[in-house]
């Protein structure tokens, strides 16, 4: 009721504003259809007859169609000439950002600021001089400058193209003209954010905001203090203002901040995001923590909780790095960051990256964390990433999860590969080893411009120190297999891997066994597109749980099963860490996670 | 179990052996073909923009008339004619007083225009149509429309209305220097404050409803949701917008041209008008050349202070 009133009142007031603001409009349609004299002496009245004699006259007296004709010829002319021109150079920029390509944009946008005023005189003399003056072609010419706006009005547009996307292209070889048209259907998560201008898309990056510096992993700084107390909404706003293109972070963030909230002010004197209740700080099940045997088959562990591993979206140095997340209690679908939501364990070594982290733990308790040597952020571009990437992985080690190993390299892809991605390692009791599993580019002829395609590579290693001679583990010819993990039930072994824009999800009998398909496309309807499937059992073994990245868009968003013959539906209500993308999930026993919970 | 033990981890795989001649003319045709993408731009920056730039800058240290094939070199002397030239200057002091005027009063009034236009009331749709729609007709037409109802004759549609509302004697809106300036600077603020508004709209929009949420658990006002939330998400907003007005502004033409003609006398020329009029219309190529260049270093500097100082504003608010 109240509602309606103040919106029959605003409108009240906006309407007569509005009608203030057309009225020399109605003055000059009105008085199109008047004489000479009763537009003077009455300019604002009706037209008491209506006079079509303006319009005749108009008619008669000057070529209003030839008129049209030339403002739509020159119109049309110019603005294609300009969007190829424009567009041809931003994918160029994209295409390859090279020292001359920046050169070539720094001049371009100094000349964007040289006004028209100041070249129109030489400008003049040179279509008269190109006998161009007085003729539409001329004016079309002269038009054509606008390219050098055009380009980076499209620039900015093909900038804020998630890299994933132009990955997801790279590896499927599609043109990029329909990922653009993907990505224009798909109405990504962020679309409510991007802002769409009147006069175009994207105008904002003309002035260069996306070069504001990145505040890695800011968001948990910020949210430590709100959770002392500082009023939410402005932190917010300035951490908005500067970082435009996290909305779901947050989202997240605001979500869990109201959490703390209404859980009551006692609590808000913790520190750090995970301002939350002893109760669930405490594992669940203390008693079980007097079992320290760890075992490594998943489904009969003595597990209290789970350790998350993972990096994050975005285009800056922190972002490529490991970060950990901790269950809250038995729920693997509410995740506290840990170390403040900094990056806990850091590439030093290799590219300076650190994707798709993945934990392992050992017969003998003690716990692995491979990651594929990979920095986009550093490095060039994907295409060069998958011909000239590093062919090692990183690993780190621990005993007690808190203290970790310095990273590694092991170098498990052969030397003809231009790749080693998504790294995954599954004990075989019967050998007394690990399988490590990868993704791997493979151009055996030596060019690396040769189109070629990921597969599935297998190395073994007992202690990550060395590796045996790597052999094809999943071959799908001519199509790209990436990101596969396993989950081992009691009865069977399965497999996820990304096809298609979706997940697939196959059964067989063991590791080495015949597969056959139980679902594909999982994710479609809830996800634009997904990769990177996490895989993992419930503590009670009787609930199974996929997280799938949607990438260039939110990132992890876990599905569920509690039949693993039939399909996955996406999760109702959870908390995974901001932007987490690609990374692996560990049960934690409750020793574990009570030292991890008391990190902090 | 075969395990080999590799020597030299750290070190990145390099692909192409150096000196094998085949993949060195691939890597370069690889180069060159992403340049290549370039080419257009470049020619049309270099014809359109770079050389006539190039001319304007040497112009502008000659008397070239346009006309005369001799070119005599004559050093800053148009500069300073141009800084005191009492007829440039006043085209200088209006465009500045144009571009500064328009900017703040719009500001002002959009972004208010656009928290109103995000309400939900009756009839917004028309609303805001109605707002937007005179940033769509060419500025020379509006300037004329605008000409006809300020028309400082007494048969002027606005000196009518107020004579038979107010019996008011008919007022010179165009023909008085200071009400022919305010004039222009009026109606360029009814131009585009609607689009300004639509601009800043597009920006609210984005901004997640959550945060007023959380604003509202924090017990924020109205008011401090507006300054402590709205005011700074809208700051990219309000960079580009501004940055617009100002260049917009600095350039103008069109509107006082078919408003005024520049008149009364000098009241409402502004520098485009000077140099259109000096350089092609009166010949005098090097003095409207130095114009031109003073005026680019002039938008030079708006536009840098602008960028400089608008990234701050939004962090310290």
């Amino acid at each position: 009721m109240r509602k309606n009133r103040t919106a029959v009142l605003l409108g009240l007031v906006m309407i007569p504003l509005a009608c203030l603001v057309g009225l020399p409009f109605y003055y000059i349609i009105v008085n199109t259809f008047k004489t000479q004299a009763q537009m003077a002496l009455y300019p604002l009245a009706p037209p008491t007859s209506i006079v079509l004699e303006n319009y005749a006259d108009i008619f008669a007296t000057s070529p209003v169609a030839q008129a049209f004709l030339n403002t739509i010829y020159v119109t049309a002319a110019s603005v294609v000439l300009m969007l190829l021109i424009g567009s041809l150079a931003a994918f160029g920029m994209i295409y390859r950002t090279s020292r001359v390509n920046t050169v070539i944009s720094a001049v371009l946008l100094v000349g964007f600021f040289v006004p028209y005023q100041t070249t129109i005189i030489p400008l003049y003399q040179l279509i008269v001089d190109a006998g161009l003056v007085d003729s539409l072609n001329g004016l079309i010419c002269i038009y054509t400058a606008g390219a050098v706006f055009c380009y980076f009005l499209i620039l900015g547009y093909m900038r804020s193209v998630p890299k994933e996307i132009l990955e997801a292209a790279h590896r499927r070889r599609r043109p990029v003209a329909d990922l653009l048209q993907d990505r224009a259907a798909a109405h990504p998560t962020g679309a409510h954010h991007r802002r769409r201008l009147p006069g175009g898309v994207g105008l904002e990056r003309l002035h260069l905001t996306d070069d504001l510096p990145e505040f890695p992993g800011e968001d948990h700084h910020r949210a430590a203090r709100l959770a002392g107390g500082v009023p939410v909404h402005r932190e917010l706003a300035k951490l908005h203002g500067r970082r435009g293109d996290r909305p779901v972070a947050d989202a997240h963030l605001l979500r869990r901040h109201a959490e703390v909230h209404r859980a009551g002010p006692h609590q808000r004197q913790h520190q750090g995001l995970t301002a939350t209740s002893e109760a669930t700080r405490t594992p669940p099940h203390p008693e079980r923590s007097r079992t320290t045997v760890s075992t490594f088959t998943e489904r009969d562990g003595p597990y209290a909780g789970y350790l998350f591993a993972h990096f994050v979206g975005g285009d800056h140095a922190d972002a490529e790095q490991v970060y950990f997340a901790l269950s809250e209690g038995p729920d693997p679908l509410r995740w506290r960051p840990l170390n403040a939501g900094r990056p806990a364990l850091r590439a030093t070594v290799g590219t300076g990256g650190a994707r798709d982290p993945f934990l392992v733990r050992g017969p003998d308790g003690r716990v692995w964390c491979l990651a594929t040597d990979l920095s986009i952020h550093h490095g060039r571009d994907w295409t060069h990433a998958m011909r000239h990437g590093s062919r090692s992985i990183l690993v780190w080690s621990t005993d007690d999860l808190v203290t970790w190993s310095p990273p590694q390299l092991l170098e498990i892809a052969p030397p003809h590969a231009g790749d080693a991605w998504a790294p995954k390692a599954y004990f075989d009791p019967a050998r007394g080893d690990f399988r490590i599993l990868f993704s791997s580019v493979s151009y055996p002829d030596g060019d690396r411009t040769v189109p070629s395609y990921h597969r599935i590579l297998q190395v073994r290693s007992r202690d990550f120190q060395t590796a045996s001679a790597p052999e094809v583990y999943l071959e799908r010819a001519g199509t790209d297999t990436i990101d596969l993990a396993l989950l081992t039930a009691p009865d069977a072994v399965h497999r996820f891997f990304p096809d298609d824009g979706f997940v697939v999800h196959e059964r067989g009998t063991d590791m080495d066994g015949v597969f056959t398909t139980v679902s594909t496309g999982i994710g479609r309807g809830t996800l634009e597109r997904g990769e990177g499937p996490a895989v993992f059992t419930g503590l009670a073994g009787r609930t199974w749980y996929l997280f799938i990245d949607e990438f260039g868009g939110r990132g992890y968003i876990p599905f569920t099963t509690d039949d693993l013959r039939s399909g996955w539906t996406a999760a109702k209500d959870h908390l995974l860490p901001p932007n987490a993308r690609h990374g692996s999930v560990l049960a934690l026993t409750a020793t574990e996670y009570a030292r991890l919970a008391r990190l902090e | 179990m075969a395990s080999i033990t590799l020597p030299h981890r750290t070190d990145r795989p390099s692909a192409t052996a150096p000196g094998d001649p085949r993949r060195l003319w691939q890597s370069l045709r690889e180069r060159i073909g992403a340049q290549a993408f370039f080419i257009p731009i470049v020619l049309v920056f270099v014809v359109l923009i770079g050389i006539p730039f190039g001319e304007s800058v040497y112009y502008s240290f000659t008397d070239w008339s346009g006309l005369n094939p001799e070119i005599h070199f004559v050093g800053l002397d148009n500069y300073r004619r141009v800084l005191t030239d009492s007829s440039l200057l006043s085209g200088l002091v209006f465009t500045i007083t144009f571009t500064l005027a328009t900017t703040a009063v719009i500001t002002i009034l959009a972004i208010p225009l656009a928290v109103l236009l995000n309400q939900r009331f009756v009839g917004r749709r028309l609303v805001r149509a109605i707002f937007f729609f005179p940033a769509i007709p060419s500025v020379a037409i509006l300037g004329l429309v605008w000409n006809f109802i300020l028309s400082p004759l007494g048969s002027g549609a606005l000196n009518t209305v107020l004579h038979s509302l107010f019996s008011m004697a008919p007022v010179p809106w165009l023909s008085d220097s200071s009400l022919a300036q305010l004039s222009v600077i009026v109606v360029a603020i009814w131009t585009s404050t609607g689009w300004h508004a639509i601009l800043y709209l597009a920006y609210l929009q984005s901004i997640p409803a959550d945060y007023y949420e959380a604003a509202a658990l924090d017990g924020a006002s109205t008011r401090q949701r507006f300054f402590n939330i709205t005011l700074p998400l809208l700051m990219p907003a309000a960079t580009i917008s501004t940055l617009l007005l100002m260049v917009g502004g600095l350039n103008v033409y069109a509107l006082p041209q078919t408003l005024t003609n520049g008149g009364p006398g000098f009241a409402t020329h502004t520098i485009t008008g000077t140099i259109i009029i000096s350089g092609i219309g009166q010949a005098e190529y090097g003095q409207a050349s130095a114009l031109g260049v003073v005026f680019m270093l002039a938008v030079g500097a708006i536009a840098v202070l602008q960028l400089k100082i608008a990234p701050r504003l939004g962090r310290s608010v």
